[in-house]
């Protein structure tokens, strides 16, 4: 699988944000009380839906684009109508990606219409596996990716260590597969997740860590933003990335502040 | 690295040596972990492929990424050369989320033309089932009986192995592995914050090698960044590898990983001399020594600046600085848990007085008080050279005095408690003297020493005769002789020791006793 110059680029992600694009493996968000990550999430499934880009035209045929890859959002955390508001702002539209077939939100709130009526975890899989499989239909492809919010939330559904285990399993194979990605959200400041979160750190190979500032929120910036690649990801035929992008596949850390504001967020990169 | 990796191609020392195992440990601080080992497996693929290895085919079990990525990294090897156990895409028999064509076909299978035709067998379940360990144990037998031998064996990573059936069993199948005469050698990933100590320990025991990656230091990535024109290593390699003679060998290198997943290593910066620093130092002493003295006197002294050494002026006045109560000889009394035995009486102590440093500083200040006092009196007040001289050495002087006045004021307490104890029991110290008594009433306060004498003589006398005393090496000879010596002593040298050992015979200890009149008749050249 070849992917074109532009999907290279990082500027979609965010100006001053430098980050492996398209993302492959295992992405880990994790953030905590005093700084919250949920509007990364948005931020990177903001940049996978608009990185169809001009590029796509120029691609040779038969060959994937970022744009074809769909995106599965399991949404445990926020309702349906939270993320067709954020994306609205995006100038994206929910009902229109999902109609055809670009997105596939799993919503579970829903779901859990009394008492009891939350799903397991061999459930919330199956629903992920359709999900996943999609219809098969024209345009289709096998390259997921798999964005899920938030793991902390899907592991009080777990009845013992070995159903999470092998769920999250699940969905790092998705992240390791050719030409997917798996992006996770999970709360760093929980002290019984930290096994598990310590192995998915360790699967993954790349990590995104909220941290709040020393002196706190100001007007200039809202927190800290740790960029951790830990692997380099490849490609479905091997290939490496090149371009631009070469510097931010490269493993190492960096640190970016950023602030948030109402249409999105912008970054300062910290050098030590 | 290269040591590491020809420990892996020379594979067992001899038919029935275990074949050794390399431990490769991972850290979530260091970035790059499983790229150090697809470099290595790369290496040991070229290295088999050429011939230049004991072993003839590799055998990767896949238990941390895609069987699928495997094949493409030994490019390489020629047919039928390599099998994949995947253990990875449906490990707890859940089923991939990619379903049957994103997780691969069911079974053997054999890759495309791309890649070197390789055997994939799938484990669906290993690591759920009860028997994973032995599903695994004979799916690997089954792969090194399929391939040509010998077999050099990878494990990507041994770290879900240990989370589902502990460090003992993967303990257990590395072992029987190591013994299988089909393999060669034996390479193996494990997250090392992910386990207890122990259990990683348990694991690298078996290992002929362990190669941890950690995070380069600050210092580092800045001395190879300059020396490498800006790019910086990322981590740290250090090998600790066993040598067939024994010996343990350690290789630290820094290494840098590529956004294409090469892998470049580097030497660390060498450490500096030993006198490198101190001459650097003692060189920046100098020159700041220098200009300062050019600056002014002021300048000189303070030695250009915050000067947190001493020059060489400074440092030989110190060593002429004679301390008031150094050491000089005294340390059995020292020892003896009295310091007061120690110090000197111009300290209040009851030490000899042959301390140098204590007598020459307070003679002189004694001699230069004198000297002001006869000058006050004769000549009048109006002497200069007297307080000039007296400010330079009454400084010790004075301090031996302030010194001397505590030790005095503490042993004046300690007198004087001694003393109301003695009033509380006249008659146990009375009782055993019968010739003596008539000569204390008879001349009570003018004439102290024969009484003393008599009185501490019967007492040492008396504690000589009990078995404690005779336990304590307290003899009746030792307090003759010792009251020989007690007579040359002066009348406050006389008094201190009668009370102290009046003080240890009486609290039972005559051993402390018999050490000190030793300790007397040491000094008196007698012992």
């Amino acid at each position: 699988m070849m992917l074109g110059p532009s999907a290279m680029s990082g500027a979609a992600l965010g100006a001053g944000l430098s980050l492996p694009a398209p993302l492959r493996g295992v992405v880990l968000a994790r953030d905590c009380l005093e700084a919250e990550a949920g509007w990364l999430l948005v931020h990177l499934l903001k940049a996978e839906l608009t990185q169809s880009g001009n590029g796509a035209a120029a691609l040779p045929a038969g060959t994937l684009s970022p744009a074809h890859r769909r995106l599965v959002l399991l949404a445990a955390a926020q309702a349906a109508s939270h993320y067709a508001a954020v994306l609205r702002k995006a100038g994206l539209n929910l009902p229109s990606l999902v109609a055809a077939g670009r997105l596939n939100l799993v919503e579970l709130l829903p779901a859990a219409a009394g008492p009891g009526a939350l799903p397991s975890l061999r459930d919330v899989h199956a629903l992920l596996a359709a999900a996943c499989s999609g219809d098969g239909g024209a345009g289709s492809s096998s390259s997921i990716c798999l964005v899920v919010d938030d793991l902390t939330a899907l592991h009080c559904l777990a009845s013992n260590a070995a159903d999470w285990s092998a769920f999250l399993h699940a969905c790092t194979a998705v992240g390791q597969a050719p030409g997917c990605a798996f992006v996770g959200l999970a709360h760093g400041d929980v002290p019984d997740d930290e096994r598990w979160l310590a192995r998915l750190e360790a699967a993954a190979a790349l990590v995104l860590e909220a941290e709040p500032l020393d002196c706190g929120p100001s007007a200039d910036a809202t927190g800290c933003l740790a960029v951790s690649v830990r692997d380099v990801g490849r490609g479905g035929d091997g290939s490496a990335p090149a371009g631009g992008a070469a510097e931010a596949c490269a493993p190492g850390m960096r640190s970016y502040c950023y602030r948030l504001a109402e249409t999105g967020a912008s970054f300062v990169e910290q050098t030590v | 690295m290269e040591l590491s990796l020809r420990i892996l191609r020379e594979g067992r020392a001899e038919p029935g040596a275990p074949a050794p195992l390399l431990v490769l440990r991972h850290s979530l601080a260091a970035a790059g972990g499983a790229v150090l080992l697809r470099h290595a497996l790369s290496e040991l693929a070229a290295a088999v492929a050429s011939g230049r290895a004991q072993a003839a085919a590799l055998l990767v079990v896949a238990l941390e990424r895609p069987a699928a990525a495997y094949p493409q990294q030994v490019t390489t090897l020629p047919t039928p050369s390599l099998a994949v156990l995947d253990g990875f895409t449906d490990a707890h028999g859940w089923g991939s989320l990619l379903g049957p064509c994103g997780s691969g076909s069911s079974g053997t299978d054999s890759s495309g033309s791309a890649a070197p035709a390789s055997t994939v067998v799938r484990l669906p379940g290993l690591l759920a089932a009860a028997g994973g360990m032995q599903q695994l144990q004979t799916a690997v037998a089954a792969a090194l009986a399929g391939l040509a031998q010998p077999v050099a064996v990878i494990f990507d990573s041994l770290s879900p192995l240990v989370d589902a059936a502990g460090a003992p069993a993967v303990a257990q199948l590395l072992h029987s592995l190591a013994a299988h005469p089909a393999a060669s050698c034996l390479l193996a990933g494990l997250h090392a914050d992910l386990h207890a100590a122990h259990e990683v320990g348990a694991l690298e025991a078996l290992a002929a090698g362990t190669l941890a990656a950690t995070p380069a230091g600050d210092l580092e990535r800045r001395v190879c960044a300059a020396a490498a024109g800006g790019a910086a290593p990322q981590g740290r390699l250090t090998a600790r590898l066993r040598r067939r003679s024994g010996r343990v060998r350690c290789e630290v290198r820094l290494y840098r990983v590529t956004a294409s997943g090469a892998v470049t290593f580097m030497e660390p910066p060498a450490e500096p001399a030993a006198g490198a620093p101190a001459a650097a130092a003692a060189a920046d002493t100098a020159a700041a020594a220098a200009a300062a003295a050019a600056a002014g006197p002021l300048a000189s002294q303070m030695a250009g600046g915050m000067k947190l050494g001493l020059s060489a002026e400074e440092e030989e006045a110190r060593r002429r600085v004679q301390l008031p109560f150094e050491h000089q000889g005294q340390r059995d009394a020292y020892q003896a848990g009295d310091w007061r035995d120690y110090l000197p009486p111009e300290a209040g102590g009851r030490g000899l007085p042959g301390h140098g440093a204590s007598v020459a500083a307070a003679a002189a200040g004694g001699r230069l008080q004198q000297q002001q006092q006869h000058q006050q009196a004769a000549a009048g007040p109006a002497t200069t050279a007297a307080p000039a001289a007296a400010a330079a050495g009454g400084t010790a002087a004075r301090q031996h005095q302030q010194a001397a006045s505590l030790g005095r004021i503490l042993y004046r307490q300690e007198q004087e408690q001694e003393q109301q104890q003695l009033q509380q029991q006249p008659q146990q110290q009375q009782q055993p003297q019968s010739q003596p008594q008539p000569q204390p009433q008879s001349q009570p306060q003018p004439q102290p020493q024969p009484q003393p004498k008599q009185d501490l003589l019967g007492v040492l006398l008396e504690a000589a005769g009990t078995p404690a005393g005779a336990a304590g090496g307290l003899t009746s000879e030792l307090a003759a002789s010792f009251c020989a010596v007690f007579d040359t002593l002066r009348p406050d040298q006389q008094a201190a020791k009668e009370m102290r050992l009046r003080l240890f015979v009486r609290r039972g200890l005559p051993g402390h006793a018999a050490r000190e009149m030793r300790n007397a008749l040491q000094r008196a050249g007698l012992a």
